[in-house]
C-alpha cells in the first residue's frame, strides 16, 4: 500500500504537491509586503487557510478524476477505478489538510488567534479541536461538491468553473448567508468574513454558536453526504469516458 | 506560410462552433447565474425590487454601465476556466502536428483561436445579460436600454474580456491547468474586488488602477463618476487609458505567445 502511495504521489507531484506549495509562497510573500506597508497580515493568513486551500483542492479533484488518460484500461483492471479515486482524493485531503494544520499552528504562534477569546478559557486541545474546524468543515466540502460535479458534468472545465463562480459569490455577496440561517450551513468563509474582526475585537458566544459552531458541523454533516453521492457517481465510469473525450 | 484573412475567418468560425456547442460552458453559466440569483443575492424578488429602486432614482444609461458593471464583477471568472484548455488540449489530442501540416500560419491559426473562443464564450455571457435586460427594459419601458447596453458592454466589459482571453490561452502553456484555473480565480479576486477594505487589511492590489479588467476605472470614468460600490473616482482620460492598457496588454501577450508557438515549432 505504502508503494502504492509513494507512486501516486509521484504520478501528480504537480497537483498533490506543487500547488500547496506555490499557495503558501505567494501567501508568504503577500505576507512579507504587508509587513513592509505596516498592515496587519491576519486576514491573509486566514483567507489562505479557510478560503484558497479548499479552492484549490476541489479545482486539482476536478482535473485528478475526469483527466485520467488511460480511464479504458482501468475498466478492464481488477482493481476498480473508483478506489484509485478515493486514494488520490484521499492523499489530496491529506495533503492540503496538512498544509492547513501546519499553517494554522505556525500562524497560532506567531500570536494570531481568528476565533472569538472566550474559547482561550478552554483547554488546550479543545482550543486546537474547534480551530481545526476552520479549514477542515470547507475543505471537506468544496473537495466533496468538486467530486459530485466532476461526476455529474463529466468535465473538469465546467465543475472547476462553477466551483470558482460560487466561491466568488460567496465570498462577495456573504449578507443573505448571515441573515438567512439555514443558509449558513452552506457558506464556506464564516471566519473571515464574519468572526474575525480584528486583534481587539472578540464576539459573544450567542453569536458565535449558532453562526459559526453548528454552522460548521452542519456543513461536515453535508460533505459526508456529498462524498457518499461522489462515491456512488464514481460507480458510473462509462460516462466519465464520454466526458474525457467530449472535453 | 503567410497571413490570410479567410483562414483567419475559417479558424475563428471552427474553434467558434466547437467552443459553443460545448453544453459545459452553458451549464457553467446557467448554474452560477441561477445561484447568486436564488441563493447569494436573497432570491429574483430582491433582485427586481433592486432593479426597480435604481431605475426609479438614476438615469438610464447611468443604470445601464452600473448593470453591465455589477455582472461584470462574476462572469469573467468563467473565461479563466473555460479557456485555459484550448491551446494546451491540441497537444494533448495531437492535433497541433496535423495543423503544422497545413497552409494555416501559427499565427493565423493563434488569432482564429483567440477571436473563435473569445466570441463562443461571451454568447452564453449575453444570455444572461439578455434575461435581465428583457426584465429592465419591461420595467423602464424604454427600449434604449439596449443599445445602451451595447454601448457599456463595449466600453466596460470587453477590453476586460479580450486581456483575460489572451493570458487564459497563454498561461497554460507554462503551469498545469488546474493550477492556471486556481490563480486565475485568486488574481480575479485580488485585482478587482479588493475595492473597499479596511485600513487593517490594505494590501497591495491592482484593483485600485487602470489595470482592472472588471472595468472600475472605465465605469467611473465613462459613466458614473464616484460609482457607488467601488469607491473610486476616475476621470474620462483614466478610463480611455485603462481601455488602452488593457488592449495593449492583450496585444503583447498574443504577439509573445505567437513568438513562443513558433519558437517551438521551430525546434521541433
Amino acid at each position: 500500500m505504502l508503494d502504492r502511495i509513494f507512486y501516486e504521489y509521484r504520478l501528480h507531484w504537480k497537483s498533490l504537491l506543487l500547488t500547496p506549495l506555490v499557495i503558501s509562497v505567494l501567501t508568504m510573500l503577500y505576507t512579507g509586503v504587508q509587513l513592509l506597508l505596516h498592515a496587519s497580515p491576519a486576514r491573509t493568513f486566514l483567507m489562505d487557510i479557510e478560503a484558497c486551500l479548499p479552492l484549490a483542492a476541489s479545482i486539482i479533484i476536478s482535473s485528478l478524476i475526469a483527466r485520467e488518460p488511460v480511464l479504458e484500461l482501468h475498466m478492464t483492471l481488477p482493481a476498480a477505478y473508483r478506489n484509485t479515486g478515493l486514494l488520490r482524493l484521499g492523499l489530496l485531503l491529506l495533503t492540503f489538510g496538512l498544509c492547513a494544520c501546519l499553517s494554522l499552528g505556525v500562524v497560532r504562534m506567531l500570536d494570531f488567534w481568528f476565533l472569538p477569546r472566550f474559547i482561550l478559557s478552554w483547554s488546550p486541545a479543545a482550543q486546537w479541536g474547534i480551530n481545526q474546524l476552520i479549514w477542515l468543515a470547507p475543505l471537506l466540502w468544496f473537495s466533496a461538491a468538486g467530486l459530485c460535479l466532476t461526476m455529474i458534468t463529466k468535465n473538469s472545465a465546467v465543475s472547476s468553473g462553477i466551483l470558482a463562480g460560487i466561491w466568488l459569490s460567496e465570498l462577495v455577496l456573504w449578507g443573505p448567508f448571515l441573515n438567512t440561517p439555514w443558509l449558513r450551513a452552506l457558506y464556506p468563509f464564516p471566519t473571515t468574513m464574519w468572526i474575525y474582526q480584528g486583534p481587539g475585537i472578540s464576539l459573544p458566544e450567542w453569536f458565535f454558536d449558532p453562526v459559526w459552531l453548528y454552522s460548521r458541523l452542519e456543513m461536515l454533516a453535508l460533505a459526508s453526504g456529498l462524498f457518499f453521492m461522489g462515491w456512488l457517481l464514481l460507480h458510473h465510469l462509462e460516462g466519465l469516458l464520454k466526458g474525457t473525450t467530449a472535453a | 506560410m503567410s497571413f490570410s484573412l479567410s483562414t483567419l475567418l475559417g479558424v475563428a468560425r471552427y474553434e467558434f462552433r466547437m467552443q459553443v456547442k460545448r453544453p459545459g460552458i452553458w451549464i457553467t453559466f446557467a448554474v452560477v447565474t441561477f445561484y447568486i440569483i436564488f441563493i447569494a443575492m436573497g432570491g429574483p424578488g430582491e433582485v427586481s425590487k433592486d432593479i426597480k429602486e435604481n431605475i426609479a432614482h438614476l438615469p438610464l444609461l447611468i443604470y445601464m454601465a452600473d448593470f453591465t458593471y455589477s455582472v461584470n464583477q462574476y462572469l469573467p471568472i468563467f473565461f479563466g476556466c473555460l479557456l485555459a484548455d484550448r491551446l494546451v488540449r491540441d497537444r494533448r489530442l495531437k492535433t497541433e502536428e496535423i495543423m503544422n501540416t497545413t497552409g494555416a500560419s501559427v499565427g493565423t491559426r493563434l488569432l482564429g483561436k483567440y477571436f473563435g473562443n473569445l466570441c463562443a464564450t461571451i454568447v452564453p455571457m449575453l444570455a444572461v445579460y439578455a434575461i435581465v435586460l428583457c426584465y429592465i427594459v419591461y420595467v423602464a419601458q424604454n427600449l434604449m436600454a439596449i443599445p445602451m447596453f451595447l454601448l457599456t458592454f463595449v466600453t466596460i466589459a470587453l477590453p476586460g474580456l479580450l486581456f483575460v482571453t489572451a493570458f487564459s490561452l497563454a498561461c497554460p502553456l507554462f503551469m498545469p491547468v488546474s493550477l492556471y484555473m486556481f490563480l486565475y480565480v485568486g488574481y480575479w479576486v485580488w485585482g478587482n474586488m479588493f475595492l473597499k477594505q479596511q485600513q487593517e487589511f490594505s494590501v497591495p492590489s491592482l484593483s485600485r488602477t487602470i489595470l482592472t479588467p472588471s472595468g472600475t476605472f472605465i465605469v467611473n470614468g465613462l459613466f458614473n463618476q464616484g460609482h457607488k460600490s467601488t469607491l473610486v473616482t476616475a476621470t474620462p482620460l483614466q478610463a480611455v487609458e485603462s481601455i488602452c492598457l488593457l488592449l495593449c496588454i492583450t496585444m503583447l501577450v498574443l504577439v509573445g505567445l505567437w513568438r513562443f508557438l513558433k519558437w517551438q515549432q521551430a525546434r521541433r
